[in-house]
């Protein structure tokens, strides 16, 4: 489902992150362990065809990133990853319903009102809906967030230190969340995180390493 | 969801921001637009009220104030002038003049004005009677449209006129009750707020009238004040050196010419060609007799001209304001682009193309503008309608406030281009948003 070949990726001239090599399957639950500085966030944004490596290959789903335009890349992203990202952003002047109904626009998928209200009931937020997000918790919001990824039903779930602000209970509680929502929709997880508390949770872990000069 | 409901949540969600860019905008488009109100309905009675009147011969004094008293029946009369000696334009052979119209002013029955004027005063303004039919004798009265509706005067209605033109009791004519024969058709022009009536009637009101009234009416237009004989209508007056007026199939205008001593406001009279004969003519009134002439299209033309300089001033005015506006809405949306760099980014990500980025933020704009539109001609069409109370109280004018120009749709035209302008360096900014940097810093 996801899968990475030789990539790398060079800021500058003397600033070069290679990558090991990625084979996730459709169902699988990876972490990618390293720390910070290490080009984690790199590593997702690639995965996620925000960013274009310099060298090597990203397929999802068994097509090629590289060789789309970015139009493409913008369409596929929407409607086959999920991201969750390390700080809960929203459009601050929709509501909680209203965020989630502009993903579903945004990917190009129809609006579904009551798949918006099962999936946030999934997740204790059923009371939210017209909430704005800033009068949510910050765990609340992390669940909206992780709500808003698994809405569109994709392949691959992509999770950018989904618990580093979390306590140890919550962390928990979070990553249960997404292990069992992706398993539901049987979508690949990948977590970046240095997180060291969730090693335990994974069977197929990557150690990231700081980054190799060229 | 969709692009247009996320920007008005957009605008909704900082509610004072916005605000500001509307009620600029809002003022500035009241602004044009009640000129350009007041400006089409003035011109537009002016125009109508013409009426072909190539001059208007009166007492001596301004002629623009002439002008307006006479044919608009806004400004007070100039004075009176002798029938003696305008007797050569009542001839209808005048090589010339092809119709002379003569009004007798200074009466009005509750703020309508009253004019002593002959059949041919409705003719050529080409309004007819609706209801009932025009004077016949001393007394009769048809009734302007307005007046009928305003003051609900029906046929065999009879009612005294007063003197001067504003509403008061203490000045009230007890001597003569007009009947309403007659009821115009709604026109537009000025007729549609007048009362009609022969000129005896009004002289023989002021005859009977003279000594009652007090010295305290100074610079109120008195018709007659000699003291001569109530009489008329005596056919055995009139000067044998009118009499080839006699076969004339108009007998008014013959009766008219033979009131030597008697008094008029003023004449209106319509040319048989504008020649040089006709320039000279006028010239010649104002050198040579203690009356003067004016042209119609001449005194209009300098009314607007004065009119105009104020007017453009206020445009200019508007014009500014609505330049802050777009500044003001530019500004607005470049503030809050700042703030949604992160959302812009989101958006990207999840799925949003660089353009559906850049139609959102224009749409911020048009949206604002066309709020701020819609808010403005609602003001200037309300501000129009109190202005026309208002002219209907001083000047018996009837404007309309909810009347619509193809002009606002201009003015709309403009508004979206202000909001468009306004918001094309934002949205290209917003355009521009990258997806990774932004949150990578976030």
């Amino acid at each position: 489902m996801v899968k990475t070949e030789q990539l790398s990726f060079q800021y500058n001239a003397d600033n070069r992150i290679a990558f090991p090599d990625i084979n996730c399957q459709a169902g699988e639950h990876w972490l990618v362990l390293g720390p910070s500085g290490c080009g984690k966030t790199t590593l997702l944004h690639l995965l996620a065809g925000m960013r274009i490596p310099t060298k090597g290959s990203v397929h999802i789903n068994g097509q090629n990133l590289k060789s789309m335009s970015s139009a493409q890349r913008d369409y596929f992203r929407g409607q086959n990853i999920g991201i969750v990202f390390q700080k809960p952003h929203f459009v601050k002047a929709l509501n909680v319903e209203e965020n989630l109904l502009l993903t579903q626009f945004l990917a190009k998928v129809k609006q579904d009102r009551t798949r918006i209200k099962n999936i946030l009931e999934k997740l204790n937020l059923g009371h939210k809906l017209k909430s704005r997000p800033d009068e949510l918790s910050q765990g609340e919001q992390q669940r909206v967030v992780i709500a808003r990824a698994l809405l569109n039903r994709p392949k691959v779930i992509l999770a950018d230190e989904p618990t580093s602000a979390l306590d140890d209970k919550n962390c928990q509680y979070v990553l249960e969340l997404l292990e069992e929502r992706a398993k539901e929709e049987n979508a690949a997880l990948l977590i970046v995180t240095h997180d060291a508390r969730l090693k335990q949770h994974f069977s197929n872990t990557i150690q990231l390493n700081t980054y190799e000069s060229a | 969801m969709n692009l247009l409901k996320l920007s008005w949540r957009y605008i909704t969600h900082k509610p004072l921001a916005t605000l500001l860019s509307i009620l600029l905008l809002a003022l500035g488009v009241a602004l044009v637009s009640i000129l350009l109100l007041v400006n089409k309905q003035v011109q537009e009675k002016f125009d109508k009220s013409l009426a072909g009147i190539d001059l208007v011969i009166g007492a001596k004094g301004s002629p623009l104030q002439m002008i307006l008293c006479s044919m608009y029946h806004i400004d007070a009369p100039t004075g009176n002038i002798k029938i003696k000696n305008i007797k050569p334009f009542l001839n209808p052979k005048h090589p010339v003049i092809e119709k002379a119209v003569p009004l007798s002013l200074g009466d009005s029955y509750k703020g309508f004005r009253i004019v002593g004027t002959e059949h041919s005063l409705p003719e050529i303004y080409q309004v007819n009677i609706k209801e009932g039919k025009l004077w016949s004798k001393n007394y009769e009265a048809a009734i302007g449209a307005s007046v009928a509706r305003i003051l609900n005067l029906k046929l065999g209605d009879t009612f005294t006129s007063s003197h001067g033109f504003e509403e008061n009791d203490e000045f009230v004519h007890e001597h003569g009750k007009f009947t309403v024969t007659g009821i115009f058709e709604e026109s537009g022009t000025v007729i549609d707020q007048l009362l009609l009536t022969n000129s005896q009637s009004i002289w023989d009101v002021h005859d009977h009238d003279h000594g009652a009234e007090g010295e305290n009416h100074e610079g109120h237009d008195h018709h007659d004040h000699e003291h001569h004989d109530h009489e008329h209508g005596h056919d055995h007056e009139h000067d044998h050196e009118h009499d080839h007026h006699h076969h004339d199939h108009e007998p008014e205008i013959k009766l008219l010419a033979s009131y030597e001593d008697k008094e008029i406001t003023s004449l209106l009279c319509l040319f048989r060609n504008n020649n040089f004969q006709a320039l000279n003519m006028a010239r010649s009134i104002n050198d040579r007799t203690e009356m003067q002439a004016a042209t119609p299209a001449m005194e209009l033309n300098r009314l607007y001209l004065m009119m105009g300089v104020g007017e453009d001033a206020l445009r200019y005015l508007a014009y500014i304001i609505i330049f802050v506006s777009g500044l003001s809405v530019f500004i607005s949306l470049y503030n809050s682009l700042k703030e949604r760099k992160y959302e812009m980014s989101l958006m990207r990500v999840m799925g949003a193309s660089p353009s559906s980025l850049f139609i959102l933020t224009i749409l911020e704009g048009i949206i604002l503008a066309f709020i701020g539109y819609l808010l403005g001609i609602l003001l200037s069409h309300i501000g129009m309608s109190m202005l026309a109370g208002y002219m209907q109280e001083a000047y018996k004018y009837t404007f309309n406030g909810w009347i619509f120009l193809k002009e606002e749709l201009y003015l709309l035209v403009g508004a979206l281009g202000i909001g468009f302008i306004a918001a094309i360096i934002p949205a290209y900014q917003a355009f521009k948003t990258q997806i990774s940097d932004t949150l990578l810093k976030g």
